[in-house]
């Protein structure tokens, strides 16, 4: 009989804790072999993987990303939907190098203008540079978690290396009440007696937690729990990244109506874009478009989305709310828009419409000459 | 709590198996045993907490009405045990067709006399028909001397056991009892820890990644409009996909209930056996819930006369064996057209053999490859057609499903590969590979021939290992929200 797995009751403190010894040392190498197994199994696999954010990211929105790097992108644990790419030299999901003081069109917003599950060739600016053919340089700043207040500085900082003609801001829900919560590595408004102030909250890495975000980030299985599973465990998902906070409901509609005049006052001036050839598309609940009973619980009021729209169209934007479009269209042929049911970002036909009314309000206006 | 939880893998079974085996290791088997059975109530009320009185109401009841039967059988009064018999299997049959018959017998007598007669919607407890059956047989057998129990807990224990609890395997007390009053139950033991654990990950596995990985392709099939005209491709892949999703989820959910009370070191009976392998359906039926075939014989085919009465009774007891077993699945006229369809599937079954044996002169235990494989695929067809009317909301639906399978509705085409991949694995691994049971055989002789006297000690490891896994297959499953299994709504 083996006395590591059946200790008699004579056997002394010391050889009983070398048997619980032997059994947890049997138990982890169990544990460590089926780790590295499915380690290298996964790596046969499509998971969503690359796209190491820079250290000075929230200084530099601009540079979300390491400059060219490739990644690969999948959605759910099927691994659906696999895209690979690499990032270009402003580190964005680009296939070709952004130039300064080029004078493109610039198509600002968080993850659905990043739109890391969509060819570059389906996304809003692809769409978009390809309508305007060779003459006019798009360029896609999205990065993933920005609300309206990250907006400004992603305004302000291509405004400086490149000098942009003409801008779309992609406005998606939760993008306004976002912009009043202070989360780290983000912007945000703040009230003060003198109106909106936008604040930056830095991350208060360890330089240990950094280096060991990075080392575990190149694990597949890691980034296979974390990016395709989408798993957080609150007491674990802070030692690599601080929680996000959630949107406050009671914040007040009067400083959600001051961020918004405070984002609408400030992106002329920050782009160096006059307002005219500034397209604000207003995203909308396409769920609901299909199925009424699947319409969800906005983050932003709808109170809200109005003014901002209203606002806008009052201070001389070019402005689309794009439900109305959606809504007809999804009439018309009964498509849908985005990853339904399993992810809400856009897909490449929501892209081409967004991107259609974008050119078609832009050029309008004579924006893209 | 679903055993594919976080809550049930990480909270709920550490915790009861750390307190059973503290306490089996004290000496204290008796309050091992209560423990176990108040996890499993607490586990019950977890789910349902108002339903816990009833669980409980049921179980004193009919364990009260169990001690009275045996009583009256020892007194030698026949007449007197059998009345308080039908008394007690009418209290349980009453329990069951309040909760899970009513609105299907109102609604139905409503349709059929316009009497305008309304019932308020009654929540069917979960379980209930699990652990009402389970109880109507101990009854029987209680009568028929085979069973007795005297100990409280251990009655409890036997129909409120966890793993069986909610959906099966429906146990009997003779497989139950002695293992419940064996003291080696109660001893810590590694090698069926890791048997347990290993029944377990292929349950999980069955369920997370097979069944739930299919079931996306099911319900834009059988839940589609009945004025959506679905095209011979459309209907026979979601039908498809609906028949390994079944066997999948229920027999994973039989794997891991079986591996969960391996930990414990209780065996319980096997529910599946390949039954896509079946090569007729009366094969099928000894494959399939093998638990429920045994207690529809047992209990009901049996004491209607079973095959001892001539042909013509036969098949007829076949047929109201298995219309009621439809309805046992649930109230509907689907479910009974699928237990109809099973007794017809039968009865043609006994005819043809009858005819082979008598009129050609087949052996029937000599069958060749191409007459199995032959058998195998009409067996297979006509279960598919079934498990139509099993999923169907309705009957238009299934008629709709079933005119697109019989290609009323023209050809169409394969909208996703993806879908047509899934179905395609999932059959070659339900025909080609072996099932759980099989598996583990093959992995403890391989360990035994491997490790010879040490064997034991590969329990660590494995344990280990399939720690990882088992964590993963749950991250997976919480990526997608609330699984539930099929048989629940049983």
């Amino acid at each position: 009989m083996d006395p590591a797995v059946y200790p008699s009751s004579s056997t002394s403190i010391s050889e009983r804790l070398r048997v619980v010894a032997s059994r947890a040392g049997l138990f982890c190498a169990g544990a460590c072999a089926a780790v590295v197994v499915l380690e290298l199994l996964l790596r046969l696999f499509p998971v969503s993987v690359g796209l190491y954010q820079t250290e000075n990211r929230e200084i530099r929105p601009l540079r979300t990303y390491l400059a060219h790097e490739p990644y690969t992108y999948s959605m759910t644990w099927e691994m659906r939907d696999a895209h690979h790419g690499r990032t270009n030299n402003y580190g964005q999901l680009a296939p070709f190098d952004y130039v300064a003081g080029s004078r493109p069109v610039i198509v600002v917003g968080n993850s659905y203008i990043e739109s890391q599950m969509n060819d570059y060739s389906d996304t809003l600016q692809g769409n978009l540079g390809r309508m305007l053919g060779s003459a006019l340089p798009v360029y896609g700043l999205g990065v993933s978690g920005m609300s309206m207040a990250d907006y400004l500085e992603l305004a302000t900082q291509a405004s400086a290396e490149f000098a942009p003609r003409a801008a779309v801001f992609l406005v998606v829900d939760g993008d306004i009440v976002r912009s009043l919560i202070d989360q780290p590595g983000y912007r945000h408004f703040r009230e003060t007696s003198d109106g909106m102030k936008l604040e930056l909250h830095p991350r208060a890495d360890h330089p240990w937690l950094a280096r060991a975000r990075k080392s575990v980030g190149d694990l597949y299985l890691f980034r296979y729990v974390t990016q395709n599973l989408r798993f957080t465990l609150p007491s674990l998902g802070t030692l690599f990244r601080e929680a996000y906070a959630q949107p406050d409901p009671r914040r007040s509609a009067a400083a959600q109506h001051a961020a918004i005049d405070r984002f609408l006052a400030d992106v002329p001036l920050r782009s160096g874009i006059a307002a005219r050839c500034i397209a604000i598309l207003m995203d909308g609940d396409r769920y609901a478009i299909y199925d009424p009973r699947l319409a969800s619980v906005p983050a932003d009021p709808p109170e809200a989305r109005a003014y901002l729209l209203a606002r806008a169209r009052k201070l001389g934007y070019t402005v689309a709310d794009l439900e109305p479009v959606y809504r007809a269209r999804y009439a018309r042929d009964h498509r849908h828009f985005d990853y339904y049911p399993v992810d809400r970002h856009l897909n490449g036909l929501g892209h081409r419409v967004a991107a259609e009314r974008a050119y078609r309000l832009l050029s309008g206006r004579g924006c893209l000459q | 709590m679903l055993f594919n939880s976080y809550e049930f893998i990480y909270a709920f079974l550490p915790v009861t198996a750390l307190l059973f085996f503290a306490l089996s290791a004290s000496g204290r088997a008796t309050l091992a045993a209560a423990w176990l059975g108040v996890a499993s109530v607490f586990f019950y009320g977890y789910w349902s907490p108002r339903y816990v009185l009833l669980l409980l109401g049921s179980i004193a009841a009919n364990y009260c009405l169990g001690r009275g039967i045996l009583r009256l059988r020892d007194q030698g009064r026949s007449g007197a045990s059998g009345a308080l018999l039908a008394a007690a299997v009418a209290f349980n049959l009453g329990l069951i067709a309040w909760f899970k018959y009513a609105n299907f017998f109102v609604g139905t007598l409503d349709a059929l006399t316009g009497s305008g007669i309304q019932l308020a919607k009654i929540a069917l407890p979960i379980g209930i028909s699990f652990f009402t059956f389970t109880q109507i047989a101990y009854l029987v057998d209680a009568r028929q001397g085979k069973a007795r129990e005297t100990s409280p807990v251990h009655y409890l224990l036997f129909v409120s056991y966890f793993p069986h609890l909610i959906a099966g395997p429906i146990l009997h007390h003779s497989e139950m009892m002695p293992q419940f009053a064996d003291t080696r139950t109660y001893r810590f033991d590694a090698t069926n820890f890791s048997i347990g654990a290993v029944f377990f990950f292929v349950g999980l596995f069955k369920k997370v990644v097979l069944a739930d990985g299919v079931q996306p392709f099911v319900g834009p099939v059988f839940d589609v409009d009945p004025s959506y005209r679905l095209t011979f491709i459309e209907a026979w892949l979601g039908a498809l996909a609906y028949a390994v999703q079944l066997y999948f989820d229920f027999s994973g959910y039989s794997d891991m209930a079986i591996g969960l009370s391996k930990l414990f070191n209780i065996d319980l009976p096997l529910n599946f056996d390949s039954p896509y392998k079946a090569h007729n359906i009366i094969d099928f039926w000894r494959r399939w819930h093998m638990t429920l075939s045994r207690f529809l014989r047992d209990y009901l085919y049996f004491p209607l006369g079973g095959s001892r009465r001539g042909r013509p009774r036969r098949y007829a007891n076949l047929m109201a064996t298995m219309l009621l077993g439809g309805l046992w699945h649930g109230a509907g006229w689907n479910f009974v057209a699928w237990g109809g369809l099973h007794g017809v599937y039968l009865a043609c079954n006994h005819a043809w053999r009858g005819f082979r044996a008598r009129a050609l002169g087949h052996d029937l235990d000599r069958e060749t490859a191409a007459g199995r494989a032959a058998g195998a695929a009409l067996t297979f067809l006509a279960v598919v057609v079934a498990w139509v009317f099993f999923r169907a909301p309705s009957l238009d639906a299934a008629s709709n499903v079933l005119q697109g399978m019989a290609g009323l509705r023209g050809m169409g085409a394969v909208a996703e590969t993806r879908e047509l991949a899934w179905v395609a694995v999932l059959l070659a691994i339900a025909w080609g590979l072996p099932n759980t049971q099989q598996f583990v055989t093959w992995l403890r002789s391989g360990i035994a021939a491997r490790a010879g006297a040490y064997a034991s000690s590969y329990s660590w490891p494995v344990l280990g290992a399939l720690s990882v896994v088992i964590s993963l297959l749950a991250m997976i499953n919480g990526s997608r929200g609330v699984s539930e299994f099929i048989y629940f709504n049983f």
